[in-house]
């Protein structure tokens, strides 16, 4: 009985032996088979991916799983995607009755992303991953991505690790993705010739983006929101910026899209937005118009029209080149606002190079600033400009800037930062050696005044604008200011219709309340000139000029000649000061007291003074005019 | 035929004479105003004035009327009939030499009522009213006799202007 059993026992072990011998001799031709037919499988997935798909070995494991180790995607070295190790089971009725290997499931670990290789992708092969993925028999499917990482860091440690869920149910599309506190969720429906995203949300702690739409093989039209938060100080709803009523038909011919609409408002502001676009070589013609009223969503804030247009490309490696233009119409104004009605910013030749980022290295062939006011223009033309910015990675960017300006430098460094996504730029600059009279589209006096100037500024944008410095002016000349050119006609001096001087100087502010020179001081050989001039809210002046005068240029004029007698005669100045005030347009005028108007009022009887007044104030109207 | 000549005769000169009536009344309201006004019944003086306004076609009048009404209003602290009032003179004859005064006025009401944008720009007119030429005068002094007897006075400085009602500061406007 017992021989029995063993005999029993050993036939077991023997068809067990074969049966597991069968099996293995079976998993081994089918990894042989699999081995050397690997491309024909892997070209199976689509004739015009075959190239950029590889995978170093597959292999089978009962009863329905089939290994592949390090898959990629990608063009050489430059792999898009890389999976170390996947696995992914097949359906194993439909292989035994229909001979069909359908893989329902893949699970991959340590999935490695390289975006900077994307736009070589998208360039070369959009259409054909579209194609593809349109084309995926729609049947129930799980992808299972676990551990990604994205970028090329060296570092590998450091790199942010994500999880991707795919699953297709029918015509169901669910899709999930977590990395760090980044988060993304899409439920749609897919066809034969659409996909239709009924909810596409992307969140993490800066970020709030929920869009719905349909992505056509050549064409994607979306619409929803996003909200961004402001990293730095996220205390309140007023440091948030709301961009609602995203309405976009994006045309995608690739390499080239086509933005044919991107309208959304911006924190209650409607921004519009075009654009031609050719991913690689990378090029883009970019136009943006808006009617703007502020960040801060508040109707106390002032209508502006903002119209951006530019066209960018990509210049030589890493630098991208752009000519562009900002116009800025300002159609109200508040009391605390500057009165600027128009502002156009000009940009030609700049070239942004990106080659040592975080720092940006940038130049300029012309940079034009235009500005209008109620009352004047002021035109501002920079030429070779260049400029660094430095940190762009952190909250703090540091920039310095040098440029030919108006005959000499301009130059100058300083920092800017986003507080509630208000830039904060406080900067120090200077002038050097330049033509004053060139000065003209900034204060048309300037045209007037010839010389060298050279200047300090400082400018702080918080918590209010202020532009402030001093400038000197070294041997130069006043040439028929209007003033001087007045008392030379009128009393017969010719030499003060031009007045060279050493030097001349003056420290100016610009800030809410106004802008205005002080201690002014022009030192010349016959005539100086001290006081200050500040134009304040609503264009009202308020304004003292001192003259002086040598006597013994005035003692030129017969006209005066008489007058210089009623003086005390050991002055050897003759003081002419005067006080401006009331509308920039009407100015009223005062003769301030000096011992010249002393003297001559002692000298001159009350009837005559009163015609003296009347027709020195007509002369003075018409100077002023 | 001569008792129609007499009917007509009657009727041309009973229409005349209610038409000189008629004037002489007018001619007699803007009268009784002025004594009023002038012996310090500003009650009656206001009542007469509105007669003219009512009835006196005499632009002169009208523009003294006008103003003695809001000048009124203004006194009794009646601020928003005052308002109408001035915004009515201020818009029918902008050349008027009380034009300032009326401005000043305007300015007191917007203040009183803590209307910031009316007080600008009220502020703002009186500003660009006048430019003055001040060669050996410290200031330029204006006086004007209101239709209700008050004494007002601007005197405009080079960078002030200082309105005074019966020789008292009541307003100071520094550019």
């Amino acid at each position: 009985m017992a021989s029995l059993k063993n005999k029993l026992f050993i036939k077991i072990k023997g068809l067990f032996f074969i049966c597991f011998a069968i099996v293995l001799i079976l998993i081994i031709s089918v990894n042989i088979i699999l081995a050397y037919n690997k491309e024909a499988l892997i070209k199976k997935l689509d004739d015009n991916l075959f190239r950029l798909v590889n995978a170093e070995n597959i292999f089978y494991l009962p009863p329905n799983l089939i290994i592949i180790k390090n898959f990629t995607v990608g063009y050489g070295d430059k792999k898009i995607l890389r999976l170390p190790l996947s696995t992914a089971f097949f359906s194993l009725p439909e292989f035994i009755s229909k001979r069909n290997i359908r893989i329902f499931s893949i699970y991959s670990d340590r999935v490695a992303l390289d975006p900077s290789t994307l736009p070589d992708f998208l360039k070369d092969d959009f259409n054909n991953i579209l194609g593809f993925l349109l084309k995926i028999p729609r049947q129930d499917f799980k992808l299972n991505l676990r551990q990604i990482t994205a970028g090329a860091s060296e570092n590998k440690s450091s790199r942010t690790k994500g999880n991707f869920y795919l699953r297709i149910f029918k015509d169901r599309v669910s899709i999930a993705g977590k990395t760090g506190d980044s988060s993304l969720v899409l439920n749609g429906k897919i066809n034969q010739n659409y996909f239709i995203a009924e909810n596409l949300e992307y969140k993490n702690q800066n970020i709030d983006c929920q869009l719905k739409g349909i992505l056509k093989s050549n064409l994607a039209q979306f619409q929803g929101f996003i909200i961004l938060s402001d990293p730095v100080s996220k205390r309140t709803n007023q440091s948030n910026i709301f961009i609602l009523d995203i309405d976009s038909s994006i045309k995608f011919n690739f390499p080239k899209v086509e933005v044919e609409r991107l309208n959304f408002s911006i924190n209650n502001n409607p921004v519009r937005l075009t654009a031609n676009i050719s991913i690689s070589p990378f090029s883009c013609d970019l136009k943006i118009v808006s009617d703007f009223r502020g960040m801060e969503n508040s109707k106390k804030s002032e209508l502006k029209n903002i119209e951006f247009s530019a066209e960018l490309s990509s210049a030589a490696e890493n630098t991208l080149s752009a000519d562009g233009r900002l116009n800025i119409d300002v159609l109200e104004h508040n009391k605390d606002s500057l009165p600027i009605e128009r502002l156009e910013l000009t940009l030609k030749n700049l070239l942004i190079n990106f080659n040592e980022f975080p720092i940006l290295k940038i130049t300029a062939q012309t940079i034009n600033l235009f500005s209008r006011t109620n009352t004047n223009t002021y035109n501002i033309d920079l030429t070779s400009l260049t400029a660094k910015l430095d940190g762009l990675n952190q909250p703090l960017r540091r920039f310095k800037f040098t440029s030919s300006f108006c005959g000499g430098l301009i130059f100058g460094k300083g920092s800017l930062k986003m507080l509630d996504f208000i830039p904060v730029v406080q900067a120090v600059a200077g002038m050097k050696d330049v033509d004053s009279n060139r000065l003209d589209g900034i204060l048309v006096h300037f045209s007037k005044t010839y010389g060298k100037l050279s200047s300090q500024m400082y400018l702080y944008s918080y918590p209010e604008p202020v532009f402030q410095g001093r400038m000197n002016i070294k041997n130069g000349y006043l040439n028929n200011f209007e003033f001087l050119k007045w008392l030379a006609d009128l009393f017969g001096i010719p030499s003060l219709k031009k007045i060279d001087f050493n030097t001349a100087s003056a420290s100016f502010k610009a800030d809410k309340e106004g802008v205005g020179m002080h201690d002014m001081d022009l030192d010349s050989k016959d005539v100086k000139i001290k006081g200050f001039f500040k134009l304040k809210e609503g264009d009202f002046v308020a304004s003292k000029i001192f003259f002086s005068f040598r006597k013994a240029l005035l003692q030129k004029s017969t006209k005066f000649k008489p007058l210089l007698k009623l003086l005390d005669k050991n002055q050897d100045l003759v003081k002419f000061n005067f006080q401006l005030s009331g509308k920039l347009s009407g100015m009223n005028f005062k003769w301030l007291e000096s011992d010249f108007k002393e003297d001559l009022e002692k000298g001159i009887p009350n009837f005559a003074k009163r015609g003296l007044e009347e027709k020195l104030g007509k002369a003075i109207e018409s100077i002023l005019e | 035929m001569p008792r129609n000549r007499l009917v007509l005769l009657i009727s041309v000169l009973f229409f005349l004479f209610m038409g000189l009536g008629k004037a002489g009344a007018q001619r007699q309201d803007y009268q009784l105003a002025k004594d009023a006004a002038k012996s310090g019944d500003k009650e009656f003086a206001l009542m007469h004035f509105s007669s003219v306004l009512k009835n006196d076609p005499d632009p002169n009048h009208r523009q003294e009327a006008l103003f003695a009404v809001a000048e009124y209003y203004y006194l009794a602290g009646d601020f928003p009939d005052s308002l109408g009032s001035l915004s009515e003179f201020l818009e029918n004859y902008p050349d008027s030499k009380l034009r300032p005064v009326a401005l000043f006025l305007l300015l007191e009401i917007s203040e009183n009522f803590n209307n910031d944008s009316l007080s600008k720009s009220v502020e703002k007119q009186i500003m660009d009213l006048k430019r003055i030429f001040l060669v050996f005068k410290e200031a330029q002094e204006y006086s004007f006799k209101s239709p209700l007897g008050l004494d007002y006075k601007l005197i405009y400085y080079i960078d002030k202007i200082e309105f005074f009602i019966n020789g008292q500061l009541k307003k100071q406007i520094i550019y």
